[in-house]
């Protein structure tokens, strides 16, 4: 796809000049994205012919209008660090929401924080925790759009045992089609107020972003409201991180899959955490360090069985209080799960808990845990059911998608079972199996791919639903294909409808989404 | 090294962007969240430390050539490391290095804002970046009585550098600090017009072989002198001989002290008393040069290789530079100790403070930037309700005091030199 001088003018006149670029060194930063090697076996993926930053509701709108008139390609981001931001095999424009960055509301009485796409999970938490407020923190990291989270894109995080995932969080939006008609959802389409996603007033939750959301392929959202919980910490960040009085953190490991699954299953009912997630113990090691070459010596010396037991079954837990008798209560609660569940805990230091605290209370950790030992990561035999389903999918998809990998050094292989799982808030939850390759070797890459080439079709295989196919090589409806005949309605039929039917001109780039097109 | 050297930090960048902010483990005000000017100013990811990781891999891969538009995305950058202390809390990336050996590549080819022509010409003929006379470079201190080390001798050489040499605006911090230490009993002189650029500034504008040859000629100076320690008011100069010189392998055998170490010294020896009242709500802006760069250099060889199947790691184990080491402790203590100050800190402090905007070039090639990047700082020094912004950098002065007269903010600016200087008037 090009852009004639004619477009470009069109859209320059919207945002001016500085807003907008067409230099191939400015455009090269828009379609390099962690992931690109294993779809396209190069870091680049094909070159956008403009990127567009606006800088308010009426500019998406009438860029949108435009990209329509004149037959471009769209697609909108925040960060623009998930593949799934920027990544395509064939050119679009991105839509870089950067400039739009305002929090725009915290109504603290009715628990409602209304922000625009750029802000960040951090950012917003910086401000509610100022009214005693958090809101939903995804483990993307800090740095991840609250708005992506929650209208885009999954939202899956270690507090989600508190809050739920981000679509249960999302409380009305702003929506700039793909036409780019401005449609306001729920309750702020009719009395402007953000309450509820669902009414009075136009609902459209589900056509919005359903379980994993558009990714980008059915307009952009310029407006989110989000739920946001009661925070009992303190009002600033203290540094360094002393864990106060209402928290308690812990790291686990458990003798075998039943007793990790017990335990999710005890704790969900207890609703005491604050944060849960099913984690390689070992990462701690990661998390807590400062390179690979300190994390490499501290492995060093500790034992391979040790590394196996910490690194299988494990998991953090949190727990916060809003007095010191419900602190006793939790804390009483807590150890008598970990009794049942013969759950040991890792000895670590007032440092590396302080880290953990932090990335308890952040969504951080991601970079050192998952990036930094190989430069890359990605994610198979991932999928959202019941919490001992997940187990089990882990387990199977180490059995027959990561050990060969493992095996054959092609990954970080410093632990079995890399499997990472977070327990939602209505008793479901999400699983993980990581794979850390890395992207400056074509050998690791190359292996890489052709064993997540066959994922697709085994994790379908297994029986798992069609949540479960959100792999890497996961696009442009490869997945979906894989599942279809294995399951019982083609849904995928009414999802190309919604797309014909909002997306006449199929400008709103689709590559994590659905074409219009009709299966042959 | 060499650009190529890098390409495997660049294929490992995943974009995360949190080169764009400080750490998120210090963040404090959800208003001053950016660690990058030039991300800030410019927005697009090419702007910030991961996007030239990208523009360095393109230019690798042929993708993109080098040209004007291609220079100002990699020049539009005060190099202020910021981006580099962010990315290394979390990654073994350097992209700090990439970034400079993208100027190195730059100037290879010839393609460099044209006002660093007029800079490196100044530099060629004149020996200082200000494009003045070199034998106008003493008369700052003219008049003060104190010693020329090229005919005389002693144990301390006070190195002006070249900003405080030439804008005559500064002459009176740079006289108040050589007065401080000769009024301490220093023995103490300056080179005069013998003094040569450091090289450091040249060298972030990507003229690698300046630096060098600066190099030489100033620890050939100092040898012949004889002094046993250099002391300099510049930021600059002082990260140049304490770091640039060791990394290129020039490491001078003197002592290094930039003067806010000096006078710390002296005040802990009770050479230095500062005993008068100096009632003022201050901040304090931690200059680029004498914070994060100013961390000693650690020079590592050895092999990179992989472990626990693909593990990055380093034979020997290589330590990051965090810019932790940078000299952070010892302006604040001076200002502690000067009665009626109240020190009030900003949000981005220390390793993680926002740059004035003035370096690498960019106050000349790139005026209006620099001065909204300094804008941005005065900014956050209102929010924390400070009534003077102080820091330890000419540089940083100048464009601080720029920046609030352009924007109308009547916020005072100092060096710390003359707040010392101020509380010391009864003693003197």
């Amino acid at each position: 796809m090009t852009i004639s001088n004619e477009a470009y003018k069109a859209l320059e006149d919207i945002v001016g000049s500085e807003y907008i670029s067409r230099d191939p060194a400015d455009l090269d930063s828009y379609c390099f994205v962690w992931g690109n090697e294993l779809l396209y076996g190069d870091k680049f993926s094909p070159r956008p012919p403009a990127v567009i930053m606006p800088g308010s509701t009426e500019e998406v709108s009438a860029i949108v209008k435009t990209c329509n008139r004149f037959g471009l390609k769209y697609r909108a981001h925040a960060s623009g660090f998930e593949v799934a931001a920027l990544s395509s095999d064939t050119p679009f424009i991105p839509i870089d929401l950067r400039r739009m960055n305002r929090i725009v509301e915290i109504d603290a009485k009715n628990r409602i924080a209304v922000v625009e796409p750029y802000v960040s999970q951090l950012k917003l938490f910086l401000e509610t925790r100022k009214v005693g407020l958090r809101p939903l923190m995804l483990s993307s990291g800090p740095s991840c759009s609250v708005a992506s989270g929650t209208a885009a894109h999954y939202g899956s995080g270690a507090s989600n045992i508190s809050t739920d995932y981000g679509a249960r969080n999302l409380l009305g939006a702003e929506w700039v089609l793909p036409n780019g008609d401005i449609i306001k959802l729920g309750s702020l389409g009719s009395s402007g107020e953000w309450i509820n996603a669902d009414g009075p007033g136009p609902s459209l939750r589900g056509v919005l972003r359903g379980y994993g959301g558009a990714n980008g392929g059915n307009g952009i959202f310029t407006k989110i409201a989000t739920k946001i919980y009661p925070w009992y910490g303190q009002a600033k960040p203290m540094y360094p991180y002393e864990i106060p009085e209402n928290f308690d953190a812990h790291i686990l490991y458990f003798p075998d899959i039943n007793k990790i699954n017990d335990f999710t299953q005890l704790l969900y009912e207890a609703s005491i955490a604050y944060h849960f997630q099913r984690f390689p113990a070992g990462g701690v090691f990661l998390m807590a360090t400062e390179s690979n070459d300190e994390t490499y010596a501290l492995l060093q010396n500790i034992p391979q069985d040790m590394m196996d037991a910490i690194g299988t079954h494990g998991a953090t837990v949190a727990i916060d209080a809003s007095s010191k008798e419900e602190m006793e209560y939790k804390r009483k609660v807590l150890n008598k799960i970990i009794e049942e569940t013969e759950a040991n805990e890792l000895p670590i230091d007032e440092t590396q808990m302080g880290v953990l605290y932090h990335h308890v209370l952040t969504g951080g950790g991601i970079l050192k845990l998952a990036f930094r030992p190989t430069g890359s990561f990605m994610i198979t035999g991932t999928g959202d059911e019941a919490m001992d389903s997940m187990g089990i999918l882990g387990r199977e998809a180490w059995d027959k998608i990561v050990s060969p990998l493992y095996s054959a050094g092609a990954v970080f292989n410093a632990a079995p079972y890399a499997c990472w799982a977070v327990q939602y808030g209505e008793g479901s939850g999400h699983v993980e199996s990581l794979v850390q390759y890395d992207p400056a070797s074509s050998e690791s890459v190359n292996t890489a791919v052709e064993q997540f080439g066959k994922a697709d079709h085994i994790v379908a295989e297994m029986g798992f639903s069609i949540n479960s196919l959100e792999n890497a090589l996961s696009y442009n409806e490869s997945a979906l294909k894989a599942a279809m005949p294995y399951v019982p309605v083609d849904f995928v039929k009414y999802m190309k409808m919604i797309k014909r039917a909002i997306d006449p001109n199929n400008s709103s780039d689709p590559a994590f989404y659905v074409s219009p097109d009709e299966w042959e | 090294m060499s650009l190529e050297y890098y390409q495997e930090d660049m294929m490992r960048c995943n974009r995360c962007s949190y080169c764009k902010w400080v750490p998120h483990e210090v963040m404090k005000d959800a208003g001053f969240l950016g660690i990058c000017p030039s991300v800030e100013k410019y927005n697009f990811h090419s702007r910030s430390a991961s996007g030239r990781m990208i523009t360095a891999l393109s230019l690798l891969k042929g993708r993109i050539d080098l040209n004007d538009a291609s220079r100002d995305t990699i020049y539009q950058c005060q190099m202020c490391g910021g981006c580099d202390v962010s990315c290394k809390m979390e990654r073994d990336l350097e992209p700090y290095e990439v970034m400079q050996e993208l100027r190195f590549r730059c100037v290879e080819n010839g393609v460099i804002p044209p006002e660093y022509l007029r800079i490196t010409e100044s530099l060629k003929r004149e020996a200082n970046t200000m494009e003045k006379p070199k034998a106008n470079r003493g008369n700052w201190a003219k008049g003060m009585g104190v010693k020329d080390l090229g005919k005389e001798k002693a144990d301390v050489l006070f190195h002006a550098g070249c900003k405080y040499s030439f804008d005559e605006s500064l002459w009176p911090a740079a006289k108040s600090g050589l007065k401080l230490l000769l009024n301490a009993g220093v023995d103490i002189g300056i080179m005069g017009k013998k003094e040569v650029c450091c090289g450091g500034r040249s060298y972030e504008m990507g003229f690698k072989d300046e630096l060098a040859k600066f190099a030489k000629i100033t620890i050939k100076a100092w040898k012949s002198a004889g002094v046993k320690t250099v002391v300099t008011p510049c930021a600059d100069c002082y990260q140049a001989f304490k770091v640039l010189y060791d990394k290129i392998g020039e490491k001078p055998d003197v002592e290094i002290l930039h003067i806010t170490e000096f006078i710390h010294r002296l005040i802990k020896e009770d050479k230095i008393k500062l005993t008068r009242e100096v009632p003022l709500n201050v901040t304090y802006h931690d200059p680029c040069h004498l914070g994060r760069l100013a961390e000693p250099w650690i020079h590592w060889e050895g092999e990179i290789k992989k472990v626990y199947g693909q593990m990055v790691v380093h034979e020997p184990p290589k330590k990051k530079r965090f810019g932790t080491n940078g000299v952070y402790d010892v302006p604040r203590e001076i200002l502690k100790a000067i009665p009626g100050v109240k020190l009030t800190e900003m949000h981005r402090i220390r390793e993680y403070a926002w740059c004035c905007g003035s370096g690498a070039g960019v106050k000349e090639s790139y005026p209006d930037f620099a001065e909204s990047t300094a804008a941005e700082r005065i900014k956050e020094a209102r929010a924390v309700g400070a009534e003077a912004l102080v820091s330890s950098c000419p540089r940083c002065i100048s464009n601080f005091k720029h920046s609030a007269a352009q924007t109308g903010d009547n916020i005072k600016v100092y060096d710390i030199i003359e707040l010392v200087q101020q509380a010391m008037k009864n003693e003197e």
